[in-house]
Order: structure tokens, then sequence, then C-alpha cells
């Protein structure tokens, strides 16, 4: 029972850094999402074409809420503002984009697979289910009542 | 308004943290072991590799690496020990981006610090939050507390 009672401390220990974790991965993930967001504005009727040749059904409005939802994630993550909220669309993009581009490449980086859009959607996940953590305007605004 | 969105999408999403750490348990898992094999295959040319690149005790530490490696893959995907493996791999995560990663850069098609670092934070996910519900740890440990 002492392995037990040692492992019980050390998550009591280790509990201290959730919310940490969570802010170094909503700042990796806003820093993620920053460049395509902003190529994606900056080249939007390529982005619109690029979206047409995929196959994507009503490209142009495609195009405008997928950056939108980008530059939103930027935003919210960053702050920790809505991030439950924001999470759900933004774990949709990266299906999506797993779907239409990199599944096809298999999982490796190398050759453009679906292994970071994969991870995204993990990240994205672990957040929409953890929340944003102590170190964010939700626990501000939200929080502190429950 | 917002308070009463914010709380039911709280309400509903919170049931799926243990699902979420497991799915992320088994990326990761699955991530360490193509790097843990192939560091057993070749021990001696990855002791090697390890002296040129300035590690000191090269031989040793090639050891310990890939045995926390193989051990992670192992302990990772049973989830037992979840928070105690997760220490020795994000050590040897950032051993990797200092030594290899870091001089290209941050992007991961030039073999940046990109994947070691998505892989230190889901590791320091797993030691701050455990591994869930789904999971040895949780039938060992936490079952009563």
């Amino acid at each position: 029972m002492r392995l037990k009672d040692f492992y019980l401390e050390l998550s009591v220990l280790f509990n201290y850094f959730q919310s940490f974790s969570l802010l170094f991965v909503r700042a990796v993930l806003a820093y993620g999402f920053f460049e395509p967001a902003l190529t994606k504005w900056r080249n939007f009727d390529t982005t619109i074409e690029w979206f047409d040749s995929l196959g994507i059904p009503f490209a142009s409005f495609a195009t405008l809420l997928t950056a939108s939802v980008e530059i939103m994630g930027v935003v919210f993550l960053t702050l920790g503002l809505f991030t439950r909220l924001i999470t759900i669309p933004l774990m949709l993009v990266m299906l999506i984009a797993t779907l239409t581009v990199h599944l096809s490449h298999g999982f490796s980086v190398g050759n453009n697979g679906f292994e970071i859009p994969l991870y995204y959607f993990l990240f994205l996940f672990l957040l929409a289910s953890h929340g944003a953590g102590k170190f964010s305007l939700d626990f501000l605004v939200f929080g502190k009542k429950r | 308004m917002l308070n009463t969105l914010n709380n039911f999408s709280k309400n509903i999403l919170q049931n799926f943290q243990s699902l979420s750490l497991l799915l992320a348990r088994l990326a990761v898992a699955y991530g360490f072991y193509e790097p843990a094999i192939s560091k057993w295959k070749d021990i001696d040319g990855i002791a090697s590799w390890f002296g040129t690149m300035g590690i000191p005790f090269p031989t040793l530490n090639a050891y310990m690496t890939a045995s926390t490696e193989l051990l992670g893959v192992v302990l990772l995907t049973l989830g037992l020990f979840t928070r105690l493996i997760s220490l020795p791999l994000m050590v040897v995560m950032v051993v990797a981006i200092m030594t290899v990663h870091l001089a290209h850069g941050f992007s991961a098609g030039n073999n940046g610090f990109e994947i070691p670092l998505y892989y230190l934070l889901f590791l320091f996910i797993f030691a701050s939050h455990g591994a869930g519900k789904f999971s040895m740890d949780y039938f060992l440990f936490d079952k009563n507390s």
C-alpha cells in the first residue's frame, strides 16, 4: 500500500500544475492557428478556389467561416475566453482538414499527413473537456461563482 | 445568457475528460513506438550518434532513452503510473529539442521543435491531470479517492 500512498501524494502535488499545462496548450494552439488564419485572410480568393478544388460545397462561404473560426480561435484561446465554445468549431475545422487534405497522405508530418491536425484535434478535445484552467478570462468571468 | 450558455457547454463537455485523456495517451504512445523500436534495433548507432551531439555517457544515455521510450509506450497505453512515466519522457523531449531540433526552428517540415513541443505539452497534461478513468491507474489508485 506504500506505492498507492506515494502515487496519491504525487497526484495531489502534480494537480497544482493543471492550470499551467492548460495555459501552455492554449498559447501553443493559438500560435499554431495564427499563420493559417492570416494566410487565409490575405489570400482570400485563392483559398476559395482551393476549397472549391477540394470539393468543399459553398466554397466562398466555407472560406469565410473557416478563416473567421481560426482567427477567433487565436484570440479566444489566448485570452481563455469562451474556450469551450470556440474549441468545437475548431475541432470541426481540423476534422475537415484531415478528411479533405491530409488523410490521403498517411500519418507522418514529413509527407503532409494527418499527424499535426490530429494532435490539434486532441489538444482541442482536452481543452473542450477540461476548460481553460485558472489563468483565463473564463475563470474570471464565469468560474468564480461555481 | 452567456453565463447559461457557458454552463450548458461545460456540463456536457466535462463528461468527455477521460475520453480525451485516453485518446491523447494512445496517440502519444503510438508516436513513441517508432523512435523506441528504432533505438533498440540500432542501440550502438544511437550511442555513437548521442556521442557526436555531445551528450555525456552516450551509451548509458542511449539505453536510458530507449528504455524510457519503450516503457512510455506500454505505460501510456495501459494508463499505468501515467504521471510518473510522463516526467522522464518530458525530460527526453526537452533534451531532444535542445540537442537536435532547436537549431532547425519551429516548423515540423524543417525538423524543427514543433512535434517534440506538442509531445511535451501532452505529457505535461498527463502529469498534471493523470490518465483519466479509462486507465489502470484509476482501478489501482483512484477508485476510493
